[in-house]
């Protein structure tokens, strides 16, 4: 689910513009001007944090009836995020808008693991090392509520806040690859296996911009951004997984009013 | 020739040496060499090395291997093989142990002033055909018998072929007259005496090899393949895996879904695989024969034979058999120590055959006891006949009369003669190096303490029966007033009788012996004794290792329980890669003295092994 549904199926982004011209239409009182829509489209980074770790079971066909054990510390890292946005002026100064982005990260993992023995119960080989290549790809829908601080001809300054819908897939480390030999009292680290887990969430985010319209029709944008949003994902012991989604981000873009 | 001999050689002991006059035949004359690295043993490495080269030279001795040290960069393992106008006197030859090109250690027997035809009146193929009729068995392979120059228990020597035969036994006969002269068992196994109650139910993991369609119990993980079969009980398809066949593969134990519920199955495998790895580890054996070959087992045979382990050229594959059977109350006789009990036996031979060329041969030697022993108020005395009864379809009745010397040394029916008392030092070392395995890799397992599952100097007790206890073993009764030995003098010694055959002379055990000073007759044969006698050496084992005073006074410091590898390498070193086929007990002590030198210098692991060995009279 990054924003795309089969044939037939309209996609979250172009309901949720669908509901904004609904609204806005529905706003009574709105006068037309010139200036009412904006469109913004342009790119950033989102942060995301170091704070997603687990500790995990695992199978494997020398352990016999015990099972591995593996601590995953995911690294987090800056994501490349891109996105467009469209909103609407509902009064002088308040607006609404949707805004739609992707980021993509390609992140690390510290994993350190316990390895039962082939021929002894109670008996553990530990291994620990570094893998990298594991995808986590975040696609979040926003509707905000912006509150126009400044409204000069030239600089708009703005806060805004609202719901966050985040669709998160994400590649994670489900068993420990490794290497050992007979008489196997040792173990060395050969890598990880990993599974894309996949869920969703609605949270919340805020954050605030500054447009330098260079005419009358485009702008220079600058935004911050925190978004958050607790998805639940299935663990590859079956087990569930909390991860926060979203985080700090922070854009530019071009913007165009009419 | 024989002058340098007879400098070298060991002081002979009587149990050596009082053979030589009994049959009407000349004696060669029999040495035995110990010529350690021990402080102010030089001059004796510098003859025996001086003997080896000049018999090189002279074809009396033929190198047969020549082998680096498992364990000690620079050294180095020859067996010279002692040969006689081309054919080898069997077990005869010295082992030599050299650093550096220069000579360390030599061990070993040779015979002088040899004067032995050696062209056999009977040809190969009638010695074949005459093996069979004896032995009511074909050959066991395909092999011509070998041709050799065996030394009896008496001291003589005989020309003789040899081969091993569907009986499991190997068969030597006069290669003149086709007269038996000896037979040697290829089955060592446990005393048939019952066990108690259940095994330890604890998990074990079960290295499988998964087929596609289930598990069978052949651990691939391991260097050496370990194969465990299931007999389920059938005692048929256990003898029908004592020869080489490809149904053994049929026969290996299955499991569909590798949560295996076969106790008997399970702790065999598991246990196989714990003695492979000890061996692996402390003293970088690899498998049973030195080379990772495949080891076989199997499990759930009956009660017959109880844990017994057969040697090569039996077992299906021709590289021996390990199986493992269960109590009189039907309990899996695979405890750790009863499963590395009997693969030590196969280690014991399959070392000795991988550096030899011969499996342990050992030696019988007696000590002259009374005219006459009491038991029960019956008596029997020199000049008596001994009767060995009828076995239905097997043997007729027998009768010989007691084997008895006069103050000369002769043979006599004198009533005022006196019995000889046998021993069978060879099968004694042999059970003692598997009771000290058993309970070196129950110690490398299991935490010490006690209990089951717990590490211990008891053998047996995770089946709840100790039948020995290698830390006390007066502790234990054979019988009421008999218990287990810790020393040389309390050794059980049978009285056996002189068996004419043709123009040789040969011993037979009766049931009738004394322990010290005490008579005492069996209701069994007690397989020579070999079982209970073997305490004397595992005793010294223990003493080496946890140290303390011994039952004669003699006080030993041990190495303590930290520092046991220490001890259980020097005394597998011994009988690995020192000891040569044909050992006594006293020569043993020796050797494994010898061992601890190699490998500690004359440091406190070699003074308590010394102490121990000195403790219980070796």
């Amino acid at each position: 689910m990054r924003g795309t549904t089969s044939i037939g199926q309209p996609s979250q982004g172009v309901l949720a513009a669908s509901l904004l011209m609904l609204i806005s239409s529905a706003v009574p009182g709105l006068a037309q001007s010139e200036d009412r829509w904006t469109i913004s489209i342009g790119g950033g980074l989102l942060a995301v944090s170091e704070h997603s770790a687990e500790g995990l079971e695992f199978d494997h066909r020398l352990f016999g009836s015990e099972q591995g054990e593996f601590d995953v510390d995911y690294a987090g890292g800056d994501a490349a995020r891109h996105g467009f946005s469209v909103g609407v002026r509902l009064r002088k100064r308040l607006a609404l808008e949707l805004t739609q982005t992707e980021s993509s990260l390609t992140e690390n993992v510290d994993i350190a693991a316990r390895l039962p023995h082939p021929f002894f119960h109670d008996t553990y080989r530990t291994v620990d090392g570094n893998s990298g290549g594991l995808s986590r790809d975040e696609t979040a829908l926003h509707l905000s509520l912006k509150w126009l601080v400044r409204d000069g001809e030239k600089v708009q300054l703005g806060l805004f806040a609202g719901p966050s819908r985040i669709d998160l897939d994400y590649d994670r480390v489900s068993a420990v690859r490794f290497n050992q030999t007979y008489p196997f009292d040792v173990a060395s680290y050969a890598g990880v296996e990993h599974r894309t887990a996949s869920g969703d969430a609605i949270g919340f985010h805020v954050g605030a911009d500054v447009v330098r319209w260079l005419g009358k029709t485009i702008g220079l944008g600058l935004s911050i951004r925190f978004s958050e949003a607790e998805i639940d994902l299935d663990a590859a012991d079956g087990s569930t997984v909390s991860v926060n989604a979203g985080g700090p981000a922070a854009a530019a873009d071009l913007r165009f009013r009419f | 020739m024989r002058r340098i001999q007879a400098l070298v050689a060991l002081a002979a002991p009587v149990v050596f040496a009082g053979a030589a006059a009994l049959p009407a035949q000349p004696v060669p004359e029999r040495y035995t060499f110990a010529a350690t690295s021990a402080p102010g043993d030089a001059l004796r490495v510098i003859q025996a090395n001086a003997l080896v080269e000049e018999m090189i030279l002279t074809g009396e001795l033929a190198r047969v291997t020549v082998r680096p040290d498992r364990n000690l960069p620079g050294r180095v393992h020859e067996w010279f093989a002692q040969i006689h106008r081309g054919v080898p006197i069997h077990g005869a030859g010295l082992s030599r142990q050299s650093a550096d090109g220069l000579p360390v250690s030599v061990f070993g027997t040779t015979f002088a002033d040899v004067d032995i035809g050696v062209v056999p009146s009977l040809g190969s193929a009638a010695a074949l055909g005459r093996m069979e009729a004896l032995a009511g068995a074909e050959p066991a392979t395909d092999e011509p018998p070998d041709l050799v120059i065996l030394p009896t228990d008496l001291g003589e020597l005989v020309l003789a072929w040899s081969a091993p035969m569907q009986d499991l036994h190997t068969w030597f006969i006069d290669a003149d007259g086709g007269q038996p002269v000896h037979r040697q068992s290829h089955v060592y196994t446990e005393s048939a005496v019952g066990f108690g109650l259940g095994i330890t139910g604890a998990p074990q993991k079960v290295s499988a090899w998964n087929t596609g369609v289930g598990f069978q119990a052949w651990d691939r993980l391991r260097p050496a393949e370990i194969v465990t079969m299931d007999a389920k009980g059938e005692l048929i398809d256990r003898f029908s895996l004592f020869f080489p066949t490809p149904a053994w593969q049929d026969a290996v134990a299955w499991d569909d879904d590798n949560e295996w519920t076969n106790a008997s199955i399970t702790d065999a495998h598991a246990h196989l695989g714990m003695t492979y790895d000890y061996l692996a580890r402390v003293h970088n054996w690899a498998g049973i024969d030195g080379q990772d070959g495949r080891i076989l087992a199997i499990a759930n045979i009956d009660r017959y034979y109880n844990a017994s382990y057969l040697s090569p050229p039996f077992g299906p594959q021709g590289s021996g058999l390990m199986s493992f059977g269960e109590t009189s109350e039907g309990v899996p006789l695979v405890p750790v120590d009863v499963v590395a009990h009997e693969y030590q036996h196969g280690v014991t031979d399959g070392a000795m055959l991988a550096r030899t060329g011969l499996p342990v041969i050992g030696r019988q030697g007696f000590v002259l006891g009374p005219s006459h022993l009491t038991v029960d108020g019956e008596t029997i005395r020199c000049g008596d006949e001994h009767t060995f009864p009828a076995i239905p379809f097997l043997r007729e009745e027998e009768r010989h009369s007691y084997l008895c010397l006069d103050e000369t040394g002769s043979v006599t029916t004198s009533r005022d003669g006196r019995l000889t008392l046998w021993m069978y030092d060879g099968g004694s070392i042999h059970e003692a190096y598997s009771d000290i395995v058993g309970t070196a890799v129950e110690f490398s397992v299991h935490p010490p303490g006690e209990g089951l599952s717990r590490a211990d100097y008891l053998l047996g007790e995770d089946v709840e029966d100790t039948i020995r206890r290698i830390d006390s073993p007066r502790s234990l009764e054979i019988r009421p007033g008999f218990t287990l030995p810790d020393a040389i003098g309390q050794e059980f010694r049978f009285v056996t009788v002189h068996v004419r055959v043709g123009r040789l002379s040969f011993i037979r055990y009766t049931r009738w012996g004394t322990k010290g000073n005490r008579p005492f007759r069996l209701n069994s044969d007690g397989y020579n004794g070999v079982h209970w006698n073997s305490t004397i050496l595992s005793h010294a084992f223990y003493l080496a290792i946890e140290g303390g005073t011994h039952g004669s006074g003699a006080t030993v410091a041990g190495v303590g329980g930290a520092n046991r590898h220490l001890v259980e390498r020097a005394f597998l070193r011994g009988i690995i890669d020192l000891a040569p086929p044909s050992i006594t007990l006293p020569l043993m002590g020796l050797l494994i003295r010898q061992a601890a030198l190699d490998l500690y210098g004359t440091d406190a692991t070699f003074v308590a092994v010394h102490e121990a060995l000195t403790a219980v009279g070796l």
